[in-house]
């Protein structure tokens, strides 16, 4: 049974999203990561870097293929510059999910978005998560 | 969907620069979001 269990995941694959973006001043960036056709993503944790020099809210939710928004599974105010967010995450706010079983199916869609922080100098940013793919 | 950048359609993965201020928007494909230049420089001149 120890045997089986170490090699099968009910749930997948194991694997990594990531990538790096570039902020700039004044202006909204948003990440889309589309779940591609034939797969199903059970989404585990992530994270991503506020590389400006002001506070931007950051914020993970997920949108079906029309980019109607389908939930949160994270957000965070205010991260400071150069700090860092992760999901889940147990800090209060009316969309910040905590642990949820996030399972997307082809076409829908994960995002990151770090909102505007007012002027700035922009800056490098980047994003990582953890996913379990199953193919179809 | 293409990108403003390389004017190619873009993949499972692109990137969203709004400002919300002017309503300028631009769509960035997965190569091209690795040359911070060219993103500057054409939302300079997207956004004017």
């Amino acid at each position: 049974m120890a045997e089986v269990f170490a090699w099968s995941f009910l749930a997948g694959n194991p694997d990594v999203r990531s990538g790096t973006v570039t902020l700039l001043d004044n202006t909204s960036s948003t990440v889309v990561i589309t779940v591609p056709a034939k797969q199903r993503w059970l989404v585990l944790f992530g994270q991503a870097k506020n590389g400006d020099d002001v506070a931007r809210n950051i914020r993970f939710y997920v949108t079906d293929s029309s980019d109607n928004v389908i939930g949160y599974l994270g957000f965070a105010e205010n991260v400071p510059a150069g700090e860092r967010v992760v999901f889940p995450n147990q800090e209060a706010h009316r969309l910040n999910a905590g642990f949820v079983l996030a399972i997307l199916e082809a076409g829908e869609k994960l995002k990151i978005t770090w909102d505007s922080g007012g002027a700035s100098s922009g800056g490098d940013s980047d994003y990582a998560i953890k996913i379990m793919v199953v193919r179809l | 969907m293409k990108c403003d950048i390389c004017e190619k359609n873009v993949g499972n993965v692109y990137y969203i620069y709004f400002n919300r201020e002017n309503g300028v928007e631009m769509i960035v494909c997965e190569e091209c979001i690795k040359n911070k230049d060219k993103v500057v420089d054409k939302w300079a001149k997207i956004s004017g």
